[in-house]
């Protein structure tokens, strides 16, 4: 049973996704694995598939092709496993005229481990109004809602698209460290898909990069900031310094070349480039993320 | 503590270090607790096993021990190591920036030298 023992460590195993609408192949044989009890970033430009993977995980949609695991068992419709998987999308699909506590109220009959105390610490914390009707909230509400039902679920799998929409910086704030928090006292495999990525990647443990419906990249946060970074200097010095790395983007400002290299060094080829007579910088993430999702360069990661 | 995110130097190793200079400067004192991983997760507002790095990092040098189902704590001792760490590491950290820097500003050494001293004047 050797298989079934490594197969019980990811939480989500995805293989060979395939999904087309169309002429347009939103996923392309698209494989990935997760471990549980991790907070992972799902990162890629509009229309690169992120919301068509999360669909095809959360049986909203189905898949031409290819295989959902979770929690080892097949989730494709799967009544005992849908109940693990809290899934708060973009859209959601609550009749407009109920009321917040009575949206709360379904939550809690479909997700076992929903925490309604917790539910309404939360609306204290988010300034939401439990007897407002839905049609009532604002765009910013609507995401503060999703996030207090994802939060309170309690899910093993617990996924967000685009959790932070329309949130001014505060509630952001207040979101990721609600997030960590209540990660810390109740351990749970996390997905938020986001384009702010700036200012949430260091939430993340690792990050899938999906780009055209393919996985990019995976890794963790940490190896990713120390991969990248500028050398920048008289374009001469910089194109020997950068010769056998892996350059992801390259401009010339005025008399400076600037390339961006993305590659674990070692120390010494680190030592080498020091001595190379060229600026060396990091790279911010989000900038890193465009380098990465240009789906006008085809480099190998 | 202060983290610095554009700073070029990893999340994990700024925790490091930032342990560290309150152990240096007595902000933590040895053998009392660190704040656990989820604290500084929350506070920093990065992942728990970003903060955990950090931590690890300083045990595998130990300067800090784990009391099993209590937290992390500063070892006896840890201030001393600290400082003769850095004193070790003090000429490749500051030194040799300091020359580069002279260097492409064109200045000689012993005009290095009579700076320093004037510095050395005003701090005592």
């Amino acid at each position: 049973m050797n298989n079934m023992e490594q197969m019980s460590s990811f939480i989500l195993e995805v293989s060979g996704l395939t999904k087309k609408y169309r002429d347009v192949t939103a996923l392309k044989n698209f494989s990935v694995k997760l471990e549980s009890n991790k907070i992972y970033g799902l990162l890629g430009r509009n229309g690169a598939g992120k919301t068509t993977l999360l669909d095809i995980i959360t049986s909203r949609i189905f898949a031409d092709s290819g295989e959902v695991m979770v929690m080892g068992r097949n989730a494709v419709e799967n009544q005992e496993i849908l109940p693990c998987i809290c899934y708060m999308p973009e859209k959601n699909y609550f009749i407009t005229s109920t009321k917040v506590s009575e949206i709360f109220n379904s939550a809690a009959m479909f997700f076992d481990n929903f925490d309604m105390q917790y539910a309404d610490q939360l609306c204290d914390k988010f300034n939401l109004d439990k007897r407002k009707k839905y049609k009532a909230l604002s765009r910013g509400y609507e995401s503060i809602l999703r996030i207090i039902i994802g939060l309170a679920s309690r899910a093993p799998l617990t996924i967000f698209d685009e959790p932070v929409l329309g949130l001014d910086a505060a509630v952001r704030d207040l979101f990721y460290r609600e997030l960590l928090d209540d990660y810390a006292k109740n351990p749970r495999t996390l997905i938020i898909s986001t384009h702010l990525i700036e200012e949430s990647a260091d939430v993340f443990e690792d990050v899938l990069i999906i780009r055209e419906g393919e996985l990019v990249s995976q890794m963790q946060v940490t190896d990713l900031r120390e991969m990248a970074f500028y050398i920048s200097g008289r374009p001469a010095d910089v194109e020997s310094a950068a010769a056998g790395h892996n350059v992801i983007h390259d401009e010339i400002v005025g008399n400076v070349r600037i390339s961006a290299i993305f590659e674990k060094l070692t120390e010494e080829s680190m030592r080498e480039l020091k001595s190379c007579n060229v600026d060396i910088a990091p790279i911010p993430v989000q900038k890193l993320f465009i380098y990465l999702t240009d789906s006008s360069k085809e480099e190998k990661l | 503590m202060k983290l610095d995110f554009s700073n070029e130097k990893s999340i994990y190793l700024q925790i490091a270090e930032s342990i560290e200079d309150d152990i240096v400067k007595g902000v933590i004192e040895e053998e009392t607790q660190i704040p656990s991983t989820n604290q500084m997760a929350v506070i920093y507002k990065i992942n728990p096993a970003t903060a955990g790095k950090g931590i690890n990092m300083l045990v595998d040098r130990g300067i800090l021990y784990k009391k099993r189902g209590i937290g992390m704590f500063v070892k006896a001792g840890a201030r001393e190591l600290i400082l003769k760490e850095r004193k070790n590491s003090f000429y490749d950290k500051f030194i040799v920036t300091l020359l580069e820097e002279a260097k492409n500003l064109g200045i000689g050494i012993d005009e290095i030298i009579e700076m320093i001293k004037k510095g050395g004047e005003v701090n005592e």
